[in-house]
Formats: structure tokens, C-alpha cells, sequence
């Protein structure tokens, strides 16, 4: 008899139980442990290794939707570059991926005293998919059509004078949300090149990745907003996404109940006389 | 001028959550909305950092008009609008189909050799076991052509193929999963601490 009337429970408990679930740590942190795990660690050493003074390339390809694991995400990593003094180039395969690197750009270059043009250069989103990222390989300025995001000439930002192609900088950062994004500059630029390629992506995108770890393609992935928290933990700086674990895992507590309780339904609810 | 982009994305935020409600007018502006703001930035966006300085920069200033002629190829696909030249609309996309067929084989090979590479190593660790046997009962899965009532040592290994591709399924719906709970985490986040303040 319960578990007949756990099968009809109303969906609205289920979502409200839910934004509890996601809220109470909000209110009441719970301070649960996070790990550093070796994948998380393996993109900070990698970003540490680049000599200061290095230029790299940080490709912004996610969108809006994705901001609440991207932008913490992007945020730590060019907080790392800018701390270790490296030179960085924005870019974005989507156009809205290149208003959110702006923003982001733009932030943590007021916070940390970082000049446009010297310390970072942002070439936005530049049409064509592919043939972009091929066309960089030879001349990367053409490729950009020889102007930043908001349409100055290259040619008068001191950062670019050492970066004519894309083999110039020392490794690309990808922080993607699915396609376009790693696997379009594994294919065109860092495979054939032989670059490192490391960055992060969101929690859905990292089962279809692991390969591509476990190649070495991908040198290091940051994976979802976990993978975030420990990073800002690496660089003691941190942020939303380590406030967010608590509440990422008393929701997952919940759902592992929902999946528990609902497979015990399944079996000891009263069977039809069809069996069904 | 903040305040006014926080109580928007507030109100838009709460118009598509009452949507788990039902069907309503104001989910659907939000929707309409967000397509339209998407499309409309895309257009922007794409003249002022492609069209206009590739146009300024390479054809009139540098005088590269052979860019004219991909750029007539380009304008070619409007013509979709008039029935009467509508077959002119195939040709940049014939042009652009056999360009992108090309680049693909140029290019996917390596990276698909190395995948298939990376997966030769040696067993002298679980994971690495695991992943052997993961590898070649999947592929077995999808031999076909060999008769598995005939041969049970193909059926048996296949249900090993079929386990493991459910285990994968099963790490990719936890991963969505997740994925969507940090989204709702995110808007909660948005609401709570930015919009009305009650948490820091």
C-alpha cells in the first residue's frame, strides 16, 4: 500500500524537496571535506610549469547556459595565469562565449592590475568555425582579421608584436560546455602541432572526454564544477565553487534516495494480476 | 544600471521556472525573447568583428578583391528566397559540404589513430585490465556477422560489451544529472545572493 502511493507521489514534493536540498547549505554551511583529485592536479601543474612572461591562449567556448560551472571555472584558471604573470590571449569559437570572457577578462584585470593590450589581449569571436583555427596555425592576425574584439587594430597592442601564429603561445586553455570546443582544436590546431591542450568542461561533457585524457590528447580537464572547487582550493583562492559542493552534495544525497526509493518501490509495490 | 540588468534576469529567471508549473504566456515571451536576443547578438557580433573589418581592412584598404568572389559564393545562399533562382542557394552549400567532407578526412584520422593507439598498454594494473576487457567485449557486441548461438564464447563476451556500455550510460546520466543540478544551483545562487541578498 505505501509504496502504491509512493508511485503516484506528486512531482511538486519531488522539486521542492529538491531546491531544500540545494538551499539549506546556503544558509547553514555543512564544511563537507573536498579532495584534490590527480586530474585537478594535473591541470594546475600544467599551468604552473609555463614560464611567467609566456604568452598562452584561453579559448572561451561556452555558452550562457553554462555559466554557473563555466564562469568559476574560467575565472580560476585566468586568476592563475595572471598570478603567475603569463601573457593571455581571449578568444571564443561562439559569440556568446566571447561576452562572457570580456566580462570575466575585464574583472579579474581591474582586480589584479592587469593593463589591456600588455597583460591580456581579448580577439573575441571570430566567424568561420574551423578555418579559423586552421588559419591561425599559419597567420593567426589574419585569422582574427587583424582586429580585437572590439575592433582595434592588432597592430597596436604590444602583447600581439610576439604572436603572429598560433604556435606562438605556449599551450591553449579550453573551458567548454560541449561543441564547438576541444575536440575542434585537438583536430586542427594542438594534434597537428603537437601543443599541449588542458582546460575544463562541465560535468555532463566528462564521461564523453575521458578518453582523450587517457590518450594524453587532452593533457589535463578540469571536470565540472567538483573538479572547480579543488581548483580553487590549489590556488587558495576560494570561490563559488566551493560554496556551491555542499549544496552539490546534499542534492546528490537526495537523488541516490529517489533512485533508491523508487527501484524498492518497483519491486515490493503490489503486482498487477498481469505481472506487469 | 546593475540594478536594473539584476531584476531583469531575476524576473526573466523566475518567468521560464514557471514553466514546472504549466504552459504559460510568460515562459513564452521569456523564450521568444532569449532567441531573439541570441540570434540578434550573433548578427552583430559577426559583422562588427568579421564582415566590417574584413571588408574595410582586406578589400578596401589592402585591395585583396579576390575576397569578393568567396564573398559572392557567401551571398549566393539568399537567393533561397526567390523561386526562380533557388537552385543558385546549393552551390555554397555543395562548395561548403565538400570542403568540410575534406577537412575531415584530412584531419579526424590522426586523432581517431591515436585514440586507437592509446588503447594498446600493458596489463599490469585493474584499470588497465579493466579497460582491455571493457574495449574488446564492446567491440565483440557489435560483431554481427558471426553466428553467437554457434559460437557461445561471442555471446558471453557480448553480454560483457552490453554491461559495460550500460555502466558507461549510467556515468553519463549521473554526469547530466549533475550538470542540471549545478544549473538550478546556479539560478538559486543568482536569486538568493544577488537578487534579494539574503545570503552572502
Amino acid at each position: 500500500m505505501f509504496w502504491d502511493k509512493m508511485q503516484k507521489i506528486n512531482k511538486y514534493y519531488i522539486y521542492a524537496l529538491l531546491v531544500i536540498a540545494l538551499v539549506i547549505p546556503m544558509f547553514v554551511p555543512l564544511g563537507l571535506p573536498i579532495s584534490i583529485t590527480a586530474d585537478t592536479r594535473k591541470v594546475y601543474d600544467l599551468m604552473e610549469k609555463i614560464p611567467p612572461g609566456s604568452p598562452i591562449l584561453m579559448s572561451f567556448d561556452y555558452t550562457a547556459n553554462a555559466v554557473a560551472e563555466m564562469d568559476p571555472m574560467a575565472t580560476a584558471l585566468l586568476k592563475q595565469a595572471f598570478k603567475r604573470g603569463l601573457k593571455v590571449v581571449l578568444f571564443s569559437q561562439g559569440d556568446q562565449g566571447a561576452v562572457l570572457a570580456q566580462k570575466i577578462g575585464d574583472d579579474l584585470a581591474g582586480k589584479m592590475k592587469k593593463n589591456y593590450g600588455t597583460d591580456y589581449v581579448h580577439l573575441g569571436y571570430k566567424p568561420g568555425g574551423t578555418v579559423v583555427l586552421r588559419r591561425m596555425v599559419e597567420d593567426l592576425w589574419d585569422a582574427a582579421a587583424n582586429v580585437d574584439m572590439n575592433g582595434k587594430p592588432l597592430s597596436s597592442f604590444p602583447l600581439m608584436q610576439n604572436i603572429k601564429k598560433i604556435t606562438d603561445v605556449k599551450a591553449i586553455v579550453v573551458i567548454s560546455n560541449g561543441s564547438p570546443g576541444f575536440v575542434e582544436w585537438l583536430n586542427y590546431v594542438t594534434g597537428p602541432q603537437k601543443m599541449p591542450l588542458f582546460g575544463g568542461t562541465v560535468s555532463v561533457m566528462v564521461p564523453g572526454y575521458m578518453p582523450y585524457v587517457q590518450s594524453g590528447q587532452f593533457a589535463g580537464l578540469l571536470q565540472g564544477s567538483r573538479g572547480t572547487a579543488e581548483y580553487e582550493l590549489l590556488i587558495k583562492e576560494p570561490g563559488k565553487a566551493v560554496s556551491a559542493q555542499d549544496s552539490q552534495s546534499l542534492s546528490h544525497l537526495y537523488l541516490v534516495t529517489l533512485l533508491v526509493l523508487g527501484n524498492l518501490g518497483y519491486f515490493l509495490r503490489k503486482k498487477p494480476a498481469d505481472g506487469r | 544600471m546593475e540594478t536594473l540588468g539584476i531584476w531583469a534576469a531575476a524576473l526573466v529567471t523566475l518567468a521560464v521556472f514557471s514553466f514546472l508549473y504549466r504552459e504559460n504566456p510568460f515562459y513564452r515571451w521569456a523564450e521568444y525573447t532569449m532567441v531573439a536576443l541570441a540570434a540578434a547578438n550573433g548578427a552583430v557580433v559577426t559583422y562588427h568583428n568579421y564582415v566590417k573589418p574584413t571588408l574595410m581592412t582586406d578589400i578596401v584598404q589592402k585591395g585583396s578583391y579576390s575576397l569578393i568572389i568567396p564573398a559572392l559564393l557567401g551571398l549566393l545562399i539568399y537567393t533561397r528566397y526567390f523561386r526562380s533562382m533557388l537552385w543558385l542557394s546549393r552551390i555554397p552549400i555543395a562548395y561548403w559540404v565538400g570542403y568540410g567532407a575534406g577537412y575531415i578526412l584530412a584531419y579526424y584520422p590522426a586523432t581517431l589513430l591515436k585514440q586507437i593507439t592509446s588503447s594498446f598498454f600493458q596489463l599490469n594494473s585493474i584499470n588497465n585490465v579493466l579497460l582491455f576487457v571493457g574495449v574488446v567485449a564492446t567491440f565483440v557486441y557489435f560483431i554481427f556477422t558471426w553466428n553467437r548461438e554457434r559460437y557461445p564464447i561471442l555471446g558471453y563476451t557480448a553480454s560483457v560489451g552490453r554491461w559495460t556500455m550500460m555502466i558507461a550510460f549510467g556515468t553519463a546520466f549521473g554526469s547530466t544529472v549533475a550538470f542540471r543540478f549545478n544549473l538550478l544551483l546556479g539560478r538559486l545562487q543568482f536569486l538568493l545572493q544577488e537578487w534579494l541578498r539574503v545570503v552572502k
